[in-house]
């Protein structure tokens, strides 16, 4: 299990930001989603191979870009360009609609935790020789939940997108983040798994934790503030 | 039990981090093992282990920091 980061974190962040971040998180990796918005210099509208003259898109070294993460696009020939801009970075693939592989480069299907979602994307993965990614947001599902879509995509599962982590873990008490890395740790998983915000995330807060702020929480610290607090009270 | 059993602790609310790493722990076979990720020396949890299961447990690090602590966990009884 190699844990990333997503730009999706930090998508003001320039290149050498989010590398920064890495590093001050040790974190193994990036996830860079492809998307106007997004600063880190590698825009989905222009082809990688124009955009660069060959050349590679993003500062080499560490910490290397795992996966090129493309949105729903509407053009078929999309993420057949960008595959040959993932294999320039020696990353893989993320798309939200099925193809005809094969590409220059390993490709994963993004999922939600959804049952027939994650069955239609591991059969996809096994017809193909490709992979799937899973997009997962903890707090919401159960340990039971989990599971199913674990058995589910099996040994297809390459990609865990976890949304809601970093700072919103830290003053969380949900129970899905840890049941989710439990059972990733039990099924002996290899893959990345990215942080990534939630659809309400406060990217602000976001910046600060990635690039100010130290530390991911302690259990015990934990424990004894409450103490304090319930001895106060 | 695969052979990398991997347990990184870092992105999990803080109180729910030893509960996680106990759940896991009560879930190996004698002989299995897991590695233990954690951005500090895991002391309080190690310590833990020694009361709540004692002699069960074999303790090895394989990595201590400065940014990450890395613990092979092994149940060594039932």
């Amino acid at each position: 299990m190699k844990l990333c980061l997503s730009s999706d974190a930090l998508p003001d962040g320039t290149p050498e930001q989010l590398i920064q971040a890495c590093n001050r998180r040790a974190l193994h990796g990036l996830e860079l989603t492809l998307g106007a918005d997004h600063r880190h210099g590698l825009d989905e509208t222009i082809c990688p191979i124009k955009q660069h003259e060959g050349q590679p898109c993003f500062p080499e070294g560490e910490p290397p870009v795992e996966w090129l993460h493309l949105p729903e696009v509407s053009s078929a020939t999309t993420p057949m360009i960008w595959a040959g801009g993932a294999h320039q970075l020696d990353a893989g693939l993320l798309l939200h609609n099925p193809i005809d592989p094969p590409l220059a480069t390993p490709v994963a299907l993004v999922h939600p935790t959804d049952e027939k979602a994650a069955r239609d994307a591991a059969t996809w993965a096994r017809q193909h020789d490709a992979y799937t990614a899973w997009s997962i947001r903890p707090a919401v599902h159960t340990p039971g939940d989990i599971q199913r879509i674990l058995d589910l995509t099996g040994p297809t599962l390459a990609h865990v997108r976890l949304l809601g982590g970093g700072p919103a873990a830290e003053a969380s008490d949900d129970a899905g983040t840890g049941a989710l890395m439990s059972k990733l740790a039990l099924a002996g998983y290899r893959g990345t798994v990215a942080l990534a915000p939630s659809a309400d995330a406060d990217l602000a807060r976001w910046r600060r934790w990635l690039l100010d702020e130290r530390g991911w929480g302690c259990n015990t610290a934990a424990i004894k503030k409450d103490r304090t607090q319930s001895c106060c009270h | 039990m695969p052979d990398e059993a991997v347990l990184d602790v870092r992105p999990i609310p803080p109180r729910q981090k030893h509960p996680t790493i106990f759940q896991t722990f009560d879930a190996l076979d004698v002989g299995d093992h897991f590695i233990l990720v954690n951005d500090h020396d895991p002391v309080p949890l190690r310590h833990q282990f020694n009361f709540e299961r004692e002699g069960q447990i074999d303790w090895t690090y394989l990595e201590q920091g400065p940014d990450v602590w890395r613990v092979k966990i092994t149940r060594i009884a039932p």
